[in-house]
Order: structure tokens, then C-alpha cells, then sequence
């Protein structure tokens, strides 16, 4: 078992496979499971026995089932699990009722250059 | 020297021109200006008289005084059309009875003659009262006069006592003859002028409403231009949020993947998995470039004249581009319009709207059940509506009202489709003067309503 186990929600498969790309060179010691749709997540969290996420990367504007969508069942479902919002938005509006509604403090907006990325991961994974 | 002759020369004209409001009524100013000619002659002709009434007590002196005051001031009043002629007007009545005043305090003499010696000067600035600093500089002699006259008070002498008394006889009675012309002249030109003046306000009171009509309509017109403008604005503005927006993804995936690539590092496989996602990434640009290609291309259409279409044509050409899909589905698509039902748009734009709208309800029909789509108009005031119902899916609102117009939101993952129909036709119907709303039940149906301008 990793040390780390990193879920990863996007509807954008490239950023998804750019991102596990980047993690699996920097960080061996971290795992990703990854869904390009809300909803699967959700499905996953819901069912899933062995290890739960210890952080979970969400993108906001996603088909069908959007970020703000997936925090309001997530939050049902009472888990111990950091989120760290990775979107294409960077509107005003939404980084608010990410903090204020969500309490979310890490807002990440994308695209982010291999540099950013990896600093990102770095400054979550070193905690 | 020129100077002091074009101010003397524009005195006259302008007294001989007092009262003429219109250039058009040639007569009538002939007739104004032979009036105004006489009574200017009356007057500097009678004014030498008024000592007459002094010496042989007919007046008081400030009432003397008074009178040719009020005549001088009577025509400039009746110069009104001059622009500052109020200002000289109100000028002269002061300096009038500053005049009178003095002559009634101090005596016929040193009154008279601080009307003899400021009087030049006073015609002298009367004509040049266009800038401020004039009437201050004419002020500020008048107020030096005064302190001269109040200082040599006692020096100054009557000058023409004796020549007057000798003509005394005739000048008398023609002087009472001039003076009765004088008035009725010029009491004759002020009524003319009254008229005219009244007769040149209705008239322009006339054309101020009609103006004033006129522009009420020009700017309801450039209200409703301003309220399309600025939806235009609006839409190209989040337009181009989408534009950079969108490109900017797949661009900066390309590069995360190059910067990435590592030419010491010969594994293979992450080389090739490199190579393969920039090429996903470069795919996925060129599928949005043409998604792009496509909005710009309906937006052409907007530069179409409107012209009145015909709903049925519409619909009639919407069930041929669909013959196989309404065909597969077993859909059944009834019109509730007149035959001759018209709509006045851009043709392309309105086809396509509907196009979009009832090829989203046959791919987004419940299983197992036959699409049946109900296309309905209705007329009310300015608006003409145009109803699209199905009885599909239906859509969840609650969840997805703000976002069922945006570019690239889909709500069904299970369904081939790009999340751009229903961005085009809210856009585009925005740009038109017109909107799309939607309700919807989800397993019941959905409803579309169009709302457009009827001209």
C-alpha cells in the first residue's frame, strides 16, 4: 500500500493523464485514482472498503455533475478527506463559495505550467 | 477713429433695426424701420428741448431728466433682439435713476450735466457690453463721474441758458409735436414687435413639440439599439471568455507534455505516452477550433436581413434534414400554427434554432417511448412565442438551469453531442432582439419557448 492515495476528478482526460504523469515521476510514494466523471467518484467513495483518498483533486465545471454538485453529496457522506479545487475558473465568485461554502482553502486554476504542477504536488505531498 | 465710427454707426442700426424679429417679413420691417428712423430722429432732436421745460418751470428737472430716460431705455428694450440687450437694458435703467437721483438732490445742473458728459461714454460701451469686463469698466466710470460731480458740485455752471431762450417760441411747440410722435411711434413699433415676437413663439412653440416628439421616438430607438448593442456586447464578450478560455486548455497541455519530455531519458515509454497525449491534446484543439468555426459561421448569418418567413416551410424543411432519425424513433412532430403562420427573422438563424431544438428532443427521448414533439405560436402585443415541447427526459433544473444555455455543458453523457446547440440558439436568438427559456420535468418532457420581436 502507498503512502498516498490521491483522487483526481476531471472531465479533461489530459489533464488528468498530465498530472498522473508528473506524479508518478516526482512522487512513487503517491498512488492516483482518477474519474473524468462526478459522478463515478461519488459511486467509488460510496463503495470503496480498503484505503480511502487522503486528498482529493476536484475540477468545477464538469458535465452532468459539476464540482459544487459533488461537494454537496460528498459532504453526506462525512469522510475525513482534504479537497483541493483544481479548475479552469477563476472567477471571484467561485473561489468564494469554494472558502466560504465549502471551506476549501486550496484553489488551484488551471492551466498550470510542469513547473506549477509539480510545485503543487510538492507542497501538498510534503505536509 | 474707425473705431469710434463703427460704434456709432452699429448705435444706429441697431436702434433703426429694433423690433425685427423675422429677415422674411420685408414689408412689415420697412415699415419697423421707417418708425424706428423718425423716432431716433425725435429724440436727439427733442432732447435739447427738455432745458426748455427747465427754464420756464414747466417740469420738475429730474422729472425732465426721467423722460428722456425712459425713451432711450424704451428702445433698447424694444432691441431686444440683440443678444445682451437685457443687460444694456438694465444698465441704462440704473444709471437712469442714479441720474435722476442726483439731479433731484443736487439740482438740475450738476444732474444734467452728468448726463452730458457720461452719456458718450455710456453709447460708447453700450455696444461692446458682449464681454463682462465692459459693463464693469463702464460701471467703474459712472462711479468715478459721480465722485467728480459730487466734488466740483459747486463750479458747475448751466451751460446753455441763453442760446435756448431766444428760440424759445418755436422750439417749444415743435418739440411737443416731436415728442407725441415720438411715443406713439414708439408705442405703434412695440405692438408690432409684441405680435411678431408672439406669432415667431407659437410657431416655435409648434415646431419644439414636434421636435420634442421626434426625439422621444429616436430615443426609444437608440434605447433599444443600446439594449441590442449591448446584449451583442455581451454575448461576443463571453464569446471570447470562451474562445481563450477553451484554447488555452489544450495549448497548455501540449506544453506541459513537451516541457516534460526529457531527451536524456531514453525509457521509451514514457517518451511514446508523451507523444501520444500531445497528440490527444492537439486533436482536442482542432475539435474546438471547429466547434469555434461553427459559432462564428452561424454568427455570419446575423448580418441576413430579416425577411417574413413562413413557420410550416420551416418546420417542413426541419422533418426532411431529419427524415431518419424521426423515422428511427417513430417520432411525431404535430404543428399547432395557421398554415400562413409568419415569422419575421433571419431565416437561417430561426431554422437552425429549431433545428436544434427538435433534434434534441428525438436524441433525448425516454426508452421505449416514441418522441412526440408539439411545436405551438402564439402572438401577444409586440412578441411573437414559439413553443417546442417533447415529452422526453426532460432536464433537471434545479441543477442545471444557469448552465443549460453555456457553451460545452452537457447533461447526458450517455448521448453523442458537444454541448453547443443550445448555446448557438440562446446566443444568437439574444443577438436577434429575441430569447429562449426552457421548463422541463424530468421523465415527463421538456418545454422550449422563443420569444421574438413581431417587426
Amino acid at each position: 500500500m502507498k503512502q498516498y492515495l490521491v483522487m483526481m476528478i476531471d472531465d479533461d482526460l489530459l489533464t488528468i493523464k498530465f498530472n498522473t504523469m508528473v506524479v508518478k515521476k516526482n512522487h512513487p510514494e503517491a498512488e492516483l485514482v482518477t474519474f473524468i466523471s462526478a459522478q463515478d467518484a461519488l459511486e467509488y467513495l460510496q463503495t470503496v472498503t480498503n484505503q480511502l483518498p487522503d486528498i482529493i483533486f476536484l475540477d468545477l465545471n464538469m458535465p452532468v455533475m459539476n464540482g459544487w454538485d459533488f461537494m454537496d453529496e460528498f459532504k453526506k457522506l462525512n469522510l475525513d478527506i482534504e479537497v483541493v479545487v483544481l479548475t479552469s475558473s477563476s472567477e471571484k465568485e467561485d473561489i468564494d463559495k469554494s472558502v466560504q461554502s465549502y471551506g476549501i482553502d486550496k484553489y488551484f486554476v488551471k492551466p498550470l505550467s510542469l513547473d506549477a504542477v509539480k510545485t503543487m504536488f510538492r507542497s501538498i505531498f510534503s505536509k | 477713429m474707425t473705431q469710434l465710427k463703427q460704434h456709432i454707426s452699429s448705435f444706429l442700426t441697431a436702434w433703426i433695426d429694433a423690433g425685427i424679429v423675422s429677415t422674411d417679413d420685408t414689408a412689415n420691417n420697412y415699415k419697423l424701420r421707417s418708425i424706428n428712423k423718425f423716432c431716433l430722429f425725435c429724440l436727439f432732436t427733442s432732447s435739447p428741448y427738455y432745458f426748455v421745460f427747465y427754464y420756464y418751470e414747466l417740469l420738475p428737472p429730474f422729472l425732465i431728466i426721467l423722460i428722456s430716460h425712459i425713451f432711450f431705455s424704451l428702445v433698447v428694450l424694444l432691441n431686444k433682439v440683440n443678444k445682451y440687450s437685457w443687460s444694456k437694458f438694465i444698465l441704462i435703467l440704473t444709471t437712469s435713476l442714479s441720474v435722476v437721483s442726483i439731479t433731484y438732490m443736487l439740482g438740475f445742473d450738476s444732474g444734467f450735466h452728468l448726463y452730458l458728459y457720461t452719456s458718450p461714454l455710456f453709447i460708447f460701451w453700450l455696444f461692446k457690453l458682449e464681454e463682462k469686463r465692459n459693463i464693469f469698466i463702464a460701471f467703474l466710470t459712472y462711479v468715478l463721474v459721480y465722485i467728480l460731480l459730487f466734488y466740483f458740485k459747486l463750479n458747475i455752471k448751466p451751460l446753455y441758458p441763453v442760446i435756448f431762450k431766444i428760440f424759445f417760441f418755436d422750439i417749444y411747440s415743435l418739440n411737443m409735436v416731436f415728442n407725441l410722435f415720438l411715443m406713439l411711434g414708439l408705442f405703434y413699433n412695440y405692438s408690432i414687435y409684441y405680435n411678431l415676437l408672439s406669432n415667431n413663439l407659437l410657431s416655435k412653440q409648434k415646431k419644439l413639440e414636434e421636435e420634442i416628439n421626434l426625439r422621444i421616438v429616436s430615443e426609444e430607438n437608440i434605447k433599444k439599439l443600446f439594449s441590442d448593442l449591448s446584449k451583442s456586447y455581451s454575448s461576443l464578450e463571453s464569446f471570447n471568455f470562451i474562445v481563450s478560455h477553451n484554447l488555452r486548455a489544450p495549448l497548455s497541455n501540449i506544453k506541459g507534455f513537451l516541457d516534460m519530455y526529457d531527451k536524456t531519458n531514453q525509457d521509451l515509454d514514457t517518451n511514446n505516452e508523451l507523444i501520444e497525449n500531445v497528440s490527444l491534446a492537439a486533436d482536442n484543439l482542432d475539435g474546438i477550433l471547429s466547434d469555434l468555426n461553427v459559432v462564428l459561421k452561424s454568427r455570419k448569418h446575423l448580418l441576413e436581413g430579416k425577411e417574413h418567413v413562413k413557420l410550416k416551410d420551416i418546420i417542413r424543411s426541419i422533418k426532411i434534414s431529419l427524415n431518419a432519425e424521426i423515422e428511427k424513433s417513430g417520432a411525431v412532430i404535430e404543428e399547432f400554427f395557421p398554415d400562413e403562420f409568419t415569422v419575421f427573422t433571419i431565416k437561417t438563424l430561426l431554422n437552425s434554432v429549431l433545428f436544434n431544438l427538435v433534434h434534441n428532443a428525438i436524441k433525448y427521448k425516454r426508452d421505449n417511448l416514441s418522441p412526440h414533439i408539439r411545436i405551438i405560436s402564439h402572438e401577444s402585443g409586440s412578441l411573437v412565442t414559439l413553443i417546442v415541447g417533447d415529452n422526453g427526459q426532460g432536464i433537471d433544473l434545479v441543477k442545471y438551469k444557469e448552465r443549460i444555455f453555456g457553451l460545452y455543458n452537457r447533461f447526458n453523457r450517455n448521448i453523442e453531442g458537444k454541448g453547443i446547440g443550445l448555446y448557438l440558439a440562446k446566443t444568437n436568438l439574444q443577438m436577434m432582439g429575441g430569447d429562449i427559456s426552457v421548463e422541463s420535468i424530468l421523465n415527463e418532457g421538456t418545454v422550449f419557448k422563443i420569444t421574438l420581436n413581431k417587426d
